[in-house]
């Protein structure tokens, strides 16, 4: 495993940012989703030391993060969500500089400095100083600091974020990249679900701290396989009362439509037989998760809510 | 074959992709000694070479002293005069005494941006994501200003001595001497640690370079000033950094003590400012600031 967690707790204070969160990153690229505020950036300065941390145990690439914190630290790389540079040095000399923190030597460094500003597109930049770059160049310049020394395992904290739509593309790209070499594992964390569907296989969700979910994608967008967004005009209350009879789950999501759950062996078929004996109108029928984001916002919404979240009507109509 | 045929040679292509590195790592970098390479580079940019050099005219003026003192002979006029120089151990320190002005601009300029600057541009979540801790970055830092405060003090100082070895007539010198380079040594030490240690801390404390300037001249000269004024009436030199290190160099050249109470006093204020100074740069370099 990458990362394990074990009840691992991050407060500020009297505020809980990581809540006894367990769990287990498997090698590859994994996506750390969850909405603002929901305890990503925290998880990872947790795992890093660079906040302490309150309760619980973790291991990165097998290691304690306790006891072998710098062995660790030699082995990552970190790409922060925050604006951070090293001021006063330029793009080849502050990658130059992270190689030889990390334990280059300076040869080394400034060889690799080259090769990775290269990679990620500032060749033509990497002389100027880095406090003159723009918002995407920051991000690619700090990716290029986490990579240079070959990491086994690299975090990303929100690598798009200020990224205009093809600087994000090529940034994807990249992530794409290094995780397809099968040397280095990622972990991602964004509340871009995009960004994530298109770079990793496993996806570790949290909100408000906690962990509500974790699997591959495909499995997460799975779990929602036999459900349906259904709209109907008619008597709505016999509809769902025939659905119940024949086995179905029923979740009110907003005002007109439902969430539908077939029991299993069940096919779609069954919503036409039952509108028909109730006599009411199909107007929508939609398998209700399409992707991972509709996943995720089902699954933070059963963890704020129990369920959807009364009164809103989040999708529209087809 | 074509290309061959136009004279064109076989060239590889290569593709645009992720290469692994395959080179060591070492198991326990010297980051200190990485940020503090890296620090001097960085200041030696700034164009602080001129500022040495204006630091080089006291050291010019006193070899000069040094020179006149020991070699000149049979103009009576100007034999008077160097026979007024006495080149002992407190001309070394008044030496040194006199080069603090300069070692604080010097200070001021080369340590007010060192951890000031890593604030502003966030640059510390990537320092200590790195294999650096609090003393890695703090010792790093420091001996950036201890190489070029040692510029202005320790060096000149040292030479002034090794040039007297060498021109003086005076026969049994360096037997009656010989603890002088030990003292030139322990009072930069001791304006390196108090100062420099008050400037890391001060540019901890705030945002820009020039704040941290304003800052530091003000930490030292106003409390001077306010001995200066109050000492009318009777001695509280002890509130001034530099009167407390001027009193603990006197010791340290066995020169007397310059105040009316002991020189332990001098000591134990400096050394307060510096664990002060500790616990201050201790509490506010965090790797990431946390907003409350």
């Amino acid at each position: 495993m990458s990362v394990t967690l074990n009840d691992f707790t991050v407060n500020y204070g009297a505020v809980t940012a990581v809540d006894r969160i367990s769990a287990a990153f498997p090698p590859g690229a994994t996506g750390l989703l969850g909405p603002n505020g929901a305890g990503k950036t925290s998880l990872i300065r947790g795992l890093l030391g660079l906040v302490p941390t309150a309760h619980g145990s973790a291991t990165i690439l097998g290691r304690d993060i306790h006891s072998e914190r710098k062995l660790i630290r030699q082995l990552i790389g970190y790409m922060p969500e925050d604006d951070s540079l090293i001021p006063g040095l330029t793009g080849i000399g502050m990658v130059r500089y992270a190689g030889e923190l990390s334990g280059m030597s300076g040869a080394d460094a400034m060889q690799r400095a080259h090769e990775v500003l290269f990679l990620v597109g500032l060749e033509e930049a990497r002389y100027r100083t880095v406090e003159t770059y723009s918002a995407g160049m920051r991000q690619r310049i700090k990716l290029a600091q986490a990579i240079v020394h070959d990491p086994k395992l690299l975090f990303l904290d929100e690598p798009t974020s200020g990224m205009d739509p093809k600087g994000r593309l090529e940034m994807l790209e990249l992530i794409r990249m290094i995780a397809g070499r099968n040397r280095m594992s990622i972990i991602l964390a964004t509340h871009i679900l995009i960004d994530v569907e298109r770079t990793c296989d496993h996806v570790v969700i949290i909100n408000r701290g906690r962990l509500i979910k974790e699997g591959s994608v495909g499995g997460i967008r799975g779990k929602y396989a036999g459900t349906f967004s259904v709209r109907v005009e008619g008597p709505r209350a016999a509809f769902e009362e025939a659905l119940r009879s024949r086995g179905c789950k029923i979740t009110p999501d907003g005002a007109h439509r439902i969430d539908v759950t077939l029991p299993d062996g069940a096919a779609t078929e069954l919503f036409f037989e039952v509108a028909r004996d109730a006599g009411v109108q199909l107007r929508r029928l939609l398998p209700s998760v399409q992707s991972l984001e509709d996943a995720f916002v089902k699954l933070v919404d059963e963890d704020e809510y129990g369920g959807s979240p009364p009164g809103m009507d989040g999708h529209a109509d087809s | 074959m074509a290309a061959r045929r136009r004279g064109w040679t076989d060239m590889p292509i290569h593709e645009e992709a992720y290469a692994a590195w395959e080179g060591t790592i070492l198991r326990a970098p010297r980051t200190w000694m990485v940020i503090a390479r890296t620090g001097v580079r960085l200041v030696w940019q700034k164009k602080l070479a001129v500022l040495l050099f204006i630091a080089a005219v006291p050291f010019l003026f006193r070899a000069g002293q040094v020179y006149f003192s020991s070699r000149i002979s049979g103009q009576s006029f100007l034999e008077d005069i160097a026979r007024s120089i006495r080149i002992d151990a407190p001309f070394f320190m008044n030496f040194m005494k006199y080069q603090m002005l300069l070692f604080l601009i010097v200070v001021a300029l080369c340590g007010a941006g060192l951890i000031a600057n890593d604030r502003k541009y966030r640059a510390l979540p990537l320092y200590f994501s790195k294999p650096v801790n609090f003393w890695d970055y703090v010792s790093g830092k420091f001996l950036i200003i201890v190489f070029y405060g040692g510029l202005v003090t320790i060096v000149p100082a040292l030479l002034l001595f090794v040039m007297q070895l060498l021109v003086t007539r005076e026969q049994g010198f360096l037997a009656s001497h010989y603890w002088v380079p030990f003292s030139i040594v322990a009072m930069g030490a001791l304006m390196l640690v108090v100062l420099g240690g008050l400037m890391l801390t001060v540019s901890a404390f705030v945002r820009g370079t020039r704040s941290a300037i304003i800052a530091i001249f003000a930490l030292i000269y106003i409390p001077d000033l306010l001995a200066k004024i109050l000492s009318m009436s009777r001695d509280v030199g002890w509130i001034s950094i530099t009167r407390n290190i001027e009193q603990v160099a006197a010791v340290l050249f066995d020169a007397g003590n310059p105040r009316s109470y002991s020189p332990w006093v001098g000591f134990v204020i400096l050394a307060m400012i510096v664990a002060a100074c500790v616990g201050a740069l201790r509490w506010r370099i965090q790797p990431t600031e946390i907003v409350k």
